[in-house]
């Protein structure tokens, strides 16, 4: 699961996986990795970034950006992806 | 408790007769030419493939070893994941199969039951029957078995047909081999140990499972031949494998009991075979030795197209996390493996 | 100073074991350490051990098909013994689903991201014990599953305690480690060098 979502704050994170797990989403929860600033400490790890924004949007679920992890030579970078 | 390794040398895929000196054997039999034999054992494939009709191939392989740790259930599930192993990298699902059993007189027959016990469970866990199987006595024990599966015929993946352009993704980690040597010289961490012994006892079915989805070019499983020898079994006449060192996966401790010199024969057997085929030289030690390390009941070796390689691990890596992606395919060159 | 060992019989990494720990014995004085072996393999790996290690080796066929390796290691030329790698001995005991008193649903988001950041250390726990409805989050429909069997390929052991998946009726569905009574789970603790009780 390569993407990552972040949040403003927990409850958006606990929804959010909530109505992810419902749909029958494939998602993970993570704490929020030290090379990425968000309001909520919590981010979840999603195969399908599209379709679960999308998803998310329909409830009133903010995002606050979605990051692709890279696996590279330091351990893992992060790097936001424009929607 | 009975210690299965008491009589045995070095057990599971080290103790596979060298690739060199087995070509040298096999290649003074007949060549039999019979159309429905759709894999043979010219290009050393996996398994066999006979095909029975437009929709069915039939998959037989077999494989058997002594004990590798001392535990009778464990030796049992690791030996049957071993057999099992070959079905999946062709591609194929199993369906039944046969015990291989030696065994000696003077050892206690519960143990036996143990190993017996263990490989039955893992044929369960496959989804294929236990049918009967041979035993004998021996002077030193040894498990395995025959397995027949079935296969489309359209859809087989051999191990030598990699496209130029594609990905290589291996999907279990390397170092079982040197873990196990470092077990025998009483040197192994306990979590190295559970980490290979974890390794060996897995189903390549799952990853299969995900692959089906895919259009894999080639596909074979690691065994005790090590990575490079597979590399250049696929690689064959009409490609070249690039292989990242730094980028294999590998039990942490493997790493370091290399460089301390922890390795097998099988190892350097290997090593021998590869000779020519490959320049080591700029790869640092203990990575060379991984990639020569002897693997039981590895993990599979596919190549893929690179469009859509990376979604194809992603789903490899929910049931192999440490998968990764390690090469990648091109036209021949002057070596038939290049190391970056 | 001359050291002589018999191998022959012995299995790979054996002979070289043997070697480079005579070797390592003789300190800054350096010697000479000279293995007997029944297979060209095992000189090979020997030659490749000294070589590695900067020392000058030759060998001689003998009788019956033996080979004797003379390794020099000269003088100032010690050997650094490297200790095998510790394992964490850190045990992790998950009494229930959920992380802190509170809110149901925040404990529950809470426990998956501190088994997810259990995944990323390195070394990795030896152990992590699950119990009453901490057994949930080892089964088959747990959505920490596949942290939990990256930890188990690193080598963790996934024990759950088979009272509480009896009691709950979950048994059948356990998705990761394996089933444990609580004799398992007290040697589990007390051996542990270090305990995190959640």
């Amino acid at each position: 699961m390569a993407y990552i979502l972040t949040f403003a704050n927990t409850h958006e994170a606990i929804f959010a996986e909530k109505m992810l797990l419902q749909a029958g989403y494939s998602v993970g929860v993570m704490p929020l990795p030290s090379g990425i600033k968000a309001g909520c400490g919590i981010a979840l790890r999603v195969a399908d970034h599209l379709a679960s924004k999308a998803l998310l949007q329909k409830n009133n679920i903010v995002v606050s950006a979605v990051y692709q992890a890279t696996a590279n030579s330091e351990g893992t970078g992060y790097s936001e992806v424009e929607l | 408790m009975t210690s299965l390794l008491s009589n045995c040398t070095s057990g599971g895929c080290g103790a596979k007769i060298g690739p060199g000196e087995l070509s040298k054997v096999l290649s003074g039999l007949p060549v039999f030419a019979d159309p429905q034999l759709l894999v043979g054992f010219d290009a050393s494939d996996d398994a066999a493939v006979y095909q029975i009709d437009a929709d069915t191939a039939i998959v037989s392989t077999v494989d058997f070893f002594s004990p590798m740790v001392n535990d009778g259930r464990l030796f049992g599930r690791i030996a049957a994941a071993n057999a099992l192993s070959d079905v999946y990298a062709m591609g194929g699902t199993p369906l039944f199969a046969l015990n291989l059993v030696c065994y000696p007189e003077s050892m206690d027959i519960e143990a036996l039951g143990e190993i017996l016990a263990g490989g039955a469970e893992k044929i369960q866990e496959a989804g294929a029957v236990l049918c009967g199987g041979h035993s004998i006595y021996d002077k030193e024990p040894k498990y395995g078995l025959a397995v027949t599966g079935r296969i489309d015929p359209q859809r087989i993946w051999r191990n030598n047909t990699p496209i130029p352009g594609d990905q290589l993704i291996l999907t279990k980690p390397l170092g079982v081999g040197i873990v196990m040597a470092a077990l025998r010289g009483e040197m192994a961490d306990d979590q190295a140990v559970q980490a290979a012994l974890s390794s060996m006892q897995r189903l390549n079915k799952y990853a299969a499972e995900k692959m089906h989805g895919f259009p894999i070019s080639a596909c074979t499983d690691i065994t005790g031949f090590g990575l490079l020898a597979h590399a250049k079994e696929m690689a064959g006449e009409a490609a070249s494998l690039v292989l990242y060192p730094s980028e294999l996966p590998y039990i942490p401790q493997a790493h370091t009991y290399a460089g301390d010199y922890l390795i097998t024969a099988a190892a350097q057997r290997n090593r021998n075979h590869m000779q020519g085929f490959v320049k080591l030289g700029d790869t640092p030690f203990a990575l060379q030795e991984l990639m020569l390390d002897p693997q039981t009941s590895g993990g599979l070796f596919l190549s893929a197209p690179k469009s859509c390689a990376q979604e194809l691990l992603s789903a490899i890596q929910e049931m192999e996390p440490q998968a990764r992606i390690v090469g990648e395919v091109l036209s021949p060159q002057n070596l038939p493996i290049l190391l970056r | 100073m001359t050291t002589h060992i018999d191998a022959t019989g012995q299995v790979c990494p054996i002979p070289v074991i043997r070697a480079k720990k005579a070797l390592e014995g003789m300190g800054e004085a350096g010697g000479v350490v000279t293995v007997l072996v029944d297979n060209d393999i095992a000189r090979q790996n020997l030659q490749k051990m000294a070589t590695g290690l900067g020392y000058q080796s030759e060998y001689a066929q003998k009788e019956n098909g033996t080979v004797e390796v003379t390794i020099v290691a000269g003088e100032g030329c010690a050997v650094d013994s490297c200790a095998p790698a510790d394992n964490s001995g850190l045990v992790v005991a998950i009494g229930r689903d959920t992380m802190g008193e509170g809110q149901q649903e925040l404990g529950q988001i809470l426990i998956k991201g501190f088994i997810y950041a259990l995944k990323e250390l390195v070394p990795p726990p030896t152990h992590i014990l699950f119990f009453n409805s901490g057994s949930y989050l080892t089964g088959s429909d747990s959505n920490s599953l596949e942290d939990l069997r990256s930890l188990e390929a690193a080598g963790t052991v996934i024990l759950t305690c088979g009272t509480c998946t009896n009691y709950y009726g979950i048994t059948e569905k356990l998705g990761v480690g394996e089933i444990a009574n609580m004799y398992g789970i007290v040697t589990a603790m007390a051996g542990a060098k270090r305990l995190i009780n959640l």
